[in-house]
């Protein structure tokens, strides 16, 4: 699966350059610039296109953000909400090993809704036969993958297999599929890569992507 | 009148403008890695991205002092050292490098009067037998077979440093207690 990863826009004497690239490595699939001409050009269509979607949408009968809706409405089901890419507690920056002499731990507090308080949750890595992987362009990393049904808590992770069903999990979360717009989070995912395995791999930048299914049980 | 068209020009400009659509017109979702769950009656199925980065490194351990003795007014004087070098680039690959603490950082042993100078020797296959390459001071040599799997090399050495004295230097040498430093650098290669 290809991901555009980071568009990058600079000024590079009057000009604009425009750089799209793949796990990491510049020019993995284009790199140009373009003239300010060419860019005012492009900018104008994409706001028509923008704006023309948008007053559709509203045409369509979808309420305006600023807009209340007056009946209240009961949600069933299961949904997980509130992802973001696992990081290091309390860092908002890349996860960089640099031979620190520990496991490398990423978390993140995610929202699981269940109208029924309880659920399972279904993990699917990028690798091949949906292991646990991270690849560059040559190797691959393997990482666990733990999970806890409180938020904000390490303690007492239970470890997740690749596509198997966990154990029952609660969620304190059966009213609102969002935890009140993120505020109440539920539970927290949990990625380890060991100090022994990464001790094993070559330098560089690794990628995956991990697949999350809330199931009933 | 001839009217030339130059045809990679109008490839250009229409690879640009095409390249440009696909990013505007992608869903946001492509550009962000994670997927949010909707809510559904019998599963609800979100995404992340898991990515790390690791550095480039390396890391020497099991160094310990040389002591020369009684020398017989004969012979050089060699003394080796094995080592754990550690590096995480492919192969094992790394570079050395050596610094003396005598006059331009040259390998030289001093009594705070007199210098006695001494070669330096880095052997990366400790299976060899010998005593491997001459070192220079400040240049850097490319050696291999460094552990690739732990810090600590396991326990198993795999390079060997050898401190040598040649005898027409010491023959020169006033009776006197000598004392020097050799600082080694292992650099990812």
């Amino acid at each position: 699966m290809i991901f555009l990863r980071l568009i990058i826009m600079r000024f590079y004497k009057k000009s604009l350059r425009l750089d799209i690239f793949r796990d990491g490595d510049s020019n993995t699939l284009c790199k140009d610039g373009f003239g300010f001409n060419e860019i005012t050009k492009f900018f104008s269509i994409f706001w028509l296109i923008l704006t023309t979607t948008h007053n559709f949408a509203l045409a369509q009968g979808q309420n305006p953000n600023n807009s209340t809706d007056p009946t209240s409405t009961v949600e069933i089901g299961y949904r997980i909400t509130e992802l973001d890419s696992p990081s290091e507690l309390d860092s908002p920056y890349a996860v960089v090993w640099r031979g620190e002499n520990e496991d490398k731990v990423l978390v993140d507090d995610v929202c699981v809704f269940s109208s029924e308080g309880t659920y399972r949750v279904r993990v699917r890595g990028s690798g091949r036969g949906e292991k646990f992987t991270v690849k560059d362009k040559k190797n691959e990393i393997e990482y666990q993958v733990y999970w806890n049904d409180e938020a904000f808590l390490n303690s007492n992770m239970f470890q997740l297999t690749e596509n198997v069903a966990s154990r029952i999990f609660n969620t304190t979360e059966t009213t609102s599929s969002t935890c009140n717009g993120g505020q109440n989070l539920t539970a927290r995912l949990q990625i380890v890569f060991l100090k022994e395995v990464l001790m094993k791999s070559n330098p560089g930048s690794y990628f995956g992507t991990l697949t999350l299914t809330i199931e009933p049980i | 009148m001839k009217i030339f068209f130059n045809t990679s020009f109008l490839f250009n400009i229409a690879f640009k403008n095409v390249i440009l659509a696909a990013i505007f017109l992608l869903p946001l979702n492509y550009v962000y890695a994670e997927q949010q769950g909707s809510l559904g009656l019998d599963s609800s199925v979100g995404e992340v991205e898991v990515a790390i980065e690791i550095s480039e490194l390396v890391k020497i351990s099991n160094l310990n002092d040389f002591d020369f003795t009684n020398w017989n007014r004969i012979d050089d004087m060699e003394q080796s050292d094995l080592l754990c070098v550690y590096s995480n680039g492919a192969r094992g690959a790394y570079r050395v490098s050596a610094r003396g603490t005598g006059i331009r950082e040259n390998f030289e042993v001093t009594d705070g009067t007199n210098n006695v100078p001494f070669k330096v020797f880095w052997e990366d296959d400790i299976n060899s037998g010998a005593n491997g390459r001459m070192l220079i001071a400040n240049r850097s040599m490319r050696m291999t077979n460094a552990n690739i799997e732990d810090f600590e090399c396991n326990g198993n050495l795999n390079a060997k440093l050898t401190i040598a004295f040649l005898s027409r230097d010491l023959s020169g040498a006033f009776v006197s207690t000598y004392r020097g430093t050799v600082i080694i650098t292992i650099m990812p290669e």
